[in-house]
């Protein structure tokens, strides 16, 4: 095996970040589906910021007037803070605008990548390693 | 621990006061207070209740309810989910402001749906404290820990001195819980309350504003006063106060694990080939 | 020595947390660094701590004290038998690393570090791991993710914990379940009782805390790949404590004639989390830092974690979940 002096430090860099966060909790791929992207918005009628998932619920209409209550799944509250999501920037009654990945479930659920508050304010909020990034749309 | 002479006088006056008020806290409501014990038999049942090495009330062992409060906390004659009881309400009624009452009257109408517990979710606080399940109680010198057979979950009181968060990013389940000793009396100040629990399974129910003073003394050894006084000004006109009373389970019990909340997935595992 | 030698010396003593370092020479930072975003950075060692005399704190009953917080180092529980390999169907960046550069099997008896199935129980274990990653069938869930507890031995490796002790008990807060291990010598359950958390009766040895499990359901698995034991299983414990109070070796013993040909051994190893600690650790740790009066130290406490509804949010994505009607009649 040759290696060229960047590849050892790249190997004990991969080797040395073994990160919580690289292969934590998260298995993205057992629930959500990154073939079926989605985008929402409606008004957040509940919010848990909780450990390891936060979730965000909202009223979304349909085309045909009826509404559905979504639930979408974000990182854990010290992360979403990290990224400049705080409970105070989600309230109940305010608007929201998520874009995601639908659960393999089918159901009204998904995997928040991106979420664009009622100031205008976009955060990027994916946290599971194995969820597609944004440069994947 | 032995206490010195000065102590023993000391600690039996104010326990003859306080063994005093909590027989009469412990009378039902609506009838007349129990006589005040007298000093000496208050001094001699203080001096028999467990303590820790600390002096405080040691309240560790397995309690259980046997009152009818999970049923329904306001006085109710027999009905298909419930037996009658006289309530554990101060007073009678829950104080519910109008539009709360309304709501507090459709839980009721959709109860055998609707119910938390059916769920097997965290039945919250002061629910899991009367819920007609043991749950026991491990002390040591800064907490106490509640571990409750339904759900088995966990509740921790901290009487270290330490304060409530200063800020939570969502309520708890079973609230944050602090506590600090009048006498031989815990008092828990609980607060940040998830609002999905019920009261009770006639559907009085409570918000996130919900906050809870607890007072948990001996009445014997085998016996727990358990006040709790709910403020919650979403839901409530004014505080009001809730007595029931805790027996210590029979020599030998031990909790059994019941999650039932993975009934429903339970025969899915473990893994069986070409299933 | 050649360059290809020295180049790959050098990667595995680059790689080496400090803490290992620390075995040849002086600790000069603790293990663990704090990674982006929270958590603590993984370990591949697994430290050698021997049964013997306990010679630290103890309890006012004589027990060791080892309260406090603590976590495993190695990894969560995505892969039993390769821990920092990833879950079925992921690529971790440590996947693509020669297998001696990850940690090595929790496993640690047979030497190969696979547990010795019986044929049936195999096919069972591959046929679950190969559909972890889709799964369309509700029994290729992993029962975590539903928020089900997370049993034994997977508690000891998911998120960190809080041991609290007592007279005659032991008792593990997890995020998911709780484990009281009793130490009156009574006996075991009925033997048809069957738990998430089985039941637990131990006692001190020395430094080293002896369990004997039994009434496990064997429904908890033991992560993402599939790995199991029955509801027969007996399982004997060691929590081996370090002297130093900072480290313990889990090392088990799990014996299930109707799903292994033998007994086998894992071990697990973990460290506890202090004030001393850097902040940012707390992930794995799940302990945060109390609201003090002024003045008072800094101490650390254990949030809530209730995972308790089965339809969401934890694994609300997940086939088969959610449910909303209600479970029980009583």
């Amino acid at each position: 095996m040759r290696l060229s002096r960047f590849g050892i430090i790249v190997a004990a860099a991969a080797v040395g970040s073994l990160a919580g966060i690289a292969s934590a909790h998260h298995s993205f791929s057992a629930e959500f589906d990154s073939s079926k992207p989605i985008v929402v918005d409606g008004e957040i009628t509940k919010v848990r910021l909780v450990n390891p998932h936060s979730w965000i619920y909202l009223d979304v209409k349909n085309k045909d007037g009826s509404v559905t209550n979504w639930g979408f799944e974000f990182a854990t509250p010290s992360s979403l803070r990290d990224k400049g999501l705080g409970k105070e920037d989600v309230l109940p009654g305010t608007h929201i605008r998520i874009e995601g990945y639908r659960a393999k479930n089918g159901g009204p659920f998904g995997y928040s990548r991106l979420a664009t508050l009622a100031n205008g304010r976009v955060v990027q909020t994916g946290g599971a390693p194995d969820a597609p990034t944004a440069a994947k749309r | 621990m032995r206490l010195s002479p000065r102590h023993k006088r000391a600690g039996g006056a104010l326990l003859a006061g306080l063994t005093a008020s909590v027989l009469l806290g412990a009378a039902a409501p609506g009838q007349a207070p129990a006589a005040p014990a007298k000093a000496s038999a208050a001094r001699a049942a203080s001096s028999q209740i467990p303590r820790l090495p600390n002096g405080k009330p040691d309240f560790s062992g397995i309690w259980e309810t046997l009152s009818e409060a999970d049923y329904d906390l306001e006085p109710h004659s027999g009905r298909r989910d419930a037996p009658p009881s006289a309530g554990v309400v101060e007073n009678g009624q829950i104080p519910y402001l109008p539009k709360a009452l309304a709501q507090k009257q459709r839980n009721f109408a959709a109860r055998a749906k609707d119910d938390p517990r059916l769920k097997c979710w965290t039945l919250g606080v002061p629910r899991s404290v009367y819920y007609p399940a043991p749950f026991q109680i491990f002390q040591r010198d800064r907490d106490l820990t509640l571990v409750h057979q339904f759900g088995h979950q966990v509740r921790t009181i901290h009487t270290n001195g330490t304060l409530h968060p200063k800020s939570v990013e969502s309520n708890f389940w079973l609230g944050d819980s602090r506590g600090h000793w009048e006498g031989d009396t815990l008092v828990v100040d609980v607060t940040d309350l998830y609002d999905e629990t019920w009261l009770d399974r006639a559907g009085n129910y409570h918000s996130e504003a919900l906050h809870v003073v607890e007072r948990w003394s001996f009445i014997d050894r085998n016996t727990i006063s358990y006040t709790a006084t709910l403020d919650d000004k979403q839901v409530f006109s004014r505080p009001w106060t809730i007595h029931v009373v805790l027996n210590r389970r029979e020599k030998g019990f031990e909790l059994i694990e019941d999650y039932c909340f993975t009934l429903p997935y339970d025969d899915y595992y473990p893994p069986k080939e070409g299933k | 020595m050649t360059m290809r030698r020295f180049r790959l010396l050098l990667i595995a003593t680059v790689a080496l947390p400090a803490s290992v370092a620390a075995a040849q020479t002086s600790p000069n930072s603790p293990p663990g660094a704090p990674a982006p975003g929270g958590g603590m950075a993984w370990s591949r060692e697994v430290p050698k701590i021997a049964s013997g005399p306990w010679k630290g704190k103890r309890l006012a009953d004589g027990q060791p004290d080892v309260a406090g917080h603590w976590s495993n180092t190695i990894s969560n529980h995505s892969n039993f038998t390769d821990p920092q390999g990833g879950a079925p169907g992921e690529t971790p960046r440590t996947a693509s690393l020669p297998r001696e550069q990850r940690a090595p099997s929790r496993v640690s008896d047979p030497p190969d570090g696979q547990i010795p199935y019986l044929p049936a129980a195999r096919a069972a274990q591959q046929d679950f791991a190969r559909n972890f990653a889709n799964p369309t069938k509700p029994q290729y869930v992993e029962p975590l993710a539903r928020c089900a507890p997370a049993g034994v031995p997977k508690s000891l490796y998911w998120h960190g914990y809080e041991i609290r002790q007592y007279p005659g008990y032991v008792i593990f807060l997890f995020n998911s379940g709780t484990r009281i291990v009793r130490l009156d010598g009574k006996p075991h359950l009925p033997a048809n009782i069957k738990l998430w958390n089985a039941d637990s009766r131990g006692h001190w040895e020395g430094n080293t805390l002896v369990v004997d499990v039994s009434n496990n359901n064997g429904k908890a698995l033991f992560g993402r790949t599939g790995d199991f034991a029955s509801e027969n299983v007996h399982i004997v414990e060691r929590y081996i404590f370090d002297n130093d109070g900072k480290r313990y070796n889990y090392v088990a013993r799990f014996e299930d004639p109707t799903v292994y040909a033998r007994p086998w051994t894992a071990t697990i190893p973990a460290r506890r989390y202090t004030e001393a600690d850097p902040p940012g650790q707390e992930w794995h740790y799940e302990a945060l830092v109390a609201n003090q009066p002024p003045g008072k130290p800094v101490i650390h406490e254990r949030m809530e974690r209730i995972c308790v509804e089965n339809n969401g949010p934890f694994g609300g994505g997940a086939v088969g979940v959610p449910l909303t009607e209600p479970i029980i009649d009583r």
